[in-house]
């Protein structure tokens, strides 16, 4: 059989990225912040959530995309906080799925808002690796995890535009190694803010909620770039 | 990981390029696909995808070869550039830590091998 061979050079985009892009696209042409929270089942994202909705200034303009594999008890919780909450569920997907962000996106009174945070699914690996049209991810870490979890799971760490660091009021009880932490994540993530925080005790928040409210007021500025990275 | 989602978007890709090479698209004998290793494929779960997918497609039967592409680090103290592992070590020229890496992109098709037309007037694109 004779064959002939054709050189193509094609970058094969996941289907699902074009749905990123029109969610950035929209995103950009209505002002929106949008911030997609990533870690662990259990690191604290909802949490952190919950305590952004007792600020005024954010939560008036803010609505969360809550993703779960099942249940809607995270969404509930933010509702009863009084945040604009729409519940994702994947029946089993393992990260949220451009597509699906995107049809809630659309769902949202994008008038009302300034910040969109996307909760995603509990899980430090897929939805490291998927765009859904965030300015920044934003990793979630938790003490009890372990001081080493950045070098287990290096590419959200390296991608990440900011790393909250949580449940600090649990140190007194853990082998939990703060120092070397931070020196990982500095390595890791090449200088990425890190927000050392306890949504229980109130402690480092504010600095949190002054970084996102930087963030917002760069986007307002028209200065907040693809990877977040500009967004520190 | 999630390689049947990017095969997905692999064999659309593959079937377009083989509708452009004639009025009928030509059988394909292989695709050449290469990645960086931070797309962390597996390469069995790939080709498996891709045999599913090609199913009564002109790709049928294809080979599917996956080429692992470098990492390139580059240290930020003093410049020196070179294929890294993922995470990456210390630079070797100066023993900093803070070496930079950035994937070379996603994924790329490469080239089709495809089976030749007979008519002498083809031009072949190669």
């Amino acid at each position: 059989m004779k064959t002939r061979t054709v050189k193509i050079y094609r970058e094969i985009a996941e289907l699902d990225a074009a749905w990123a892009e029109q969610t950035r696209a929209l995103a950009a042409a209505r002002g929106l912040t949008v911030l997609n929270l990533i870690g662990s089942p259990g690191s604290g994202k909802t949490a952190l959530l919950e305590a952004m909705g007792e600020v005024g200034d954010l939560a008036s303009r803010m609505a969360v995309l809550e993703g779960d594999i099942a249940t809607t008890k995270d969404g509930d919780r933010l509702q009863a906080k009084g945040i604009r909450v729409a519940q994702l569920l994947t029946d089993g997907g393992c990260h949220l799925s451009a597509q699906l962000v995107h049809r809630a996106f659309l769902d949202l009174p994008l008038d009302e808002l300034d910040l969109v945070v996307i909760e995603n699914v509990g899980n430090l690996v897929c939805p490291a690796c998927f765009d859904v049209g965030e300015a920044a991810k934003v990793a979630v870490l938790s003490v009890t995890e372990g001081e080493e979890k950045p070098l287990k799971y290096p590419r959200l760490f390296r991608d990440a535009g900011a790393v909250v660091l949580s449940k600090i009021d649990l140190l007194p009880h853990l082998r939990f190694d703060l120092s070397a932490c931070l020196e990982i994540l500095a390595q890791v993530g090449k200088g990425v803010p890190v927000f050392q925080v306890s949504a229980v005790s109130g402690r480092g928040l504010e600095d949190w909620f002054d970084w996102v409210r930087g963030i917002l007021s760069r986007r307002r500025g028209g200065g907040c770039s693809r990877d977040g990275r500009t967004a520190r | 990981m999630h390689e049947f989602s990017l095969c997905e978007s692999l064999v659309r890709a593959i079937l377009h390029e083989l509708a452009g090479l004639g009025a009928s698209p030509p059988r394909l004998v292989k695709a050449v696909v290469s990645a960086d290793r931070m797309q962390y494929l597996v390469p069995d779960n790939l080709t498996r995808a891709f045999e599913i997918l090609t199913r009564g497609t002109v790709a049928e039967g294809a080979v599917l070869e996956l080429r692992i592409v470098p990492l390139i680090g580059r240290c930020t103290d003093c410049g020196a550039a070179g294929d890294v592992a993922d995470p990456p070590g210390p630079c070797p020229s100066c023993g900093s830590h803070r070496v930079e890496v950035r994937s070379t992109g996603g994924v790329t098709l490469e080239s089709l091998e495809v089976e030749a037309d007979e008519d002498p007037n083809r031009q072949d694109l190669s």
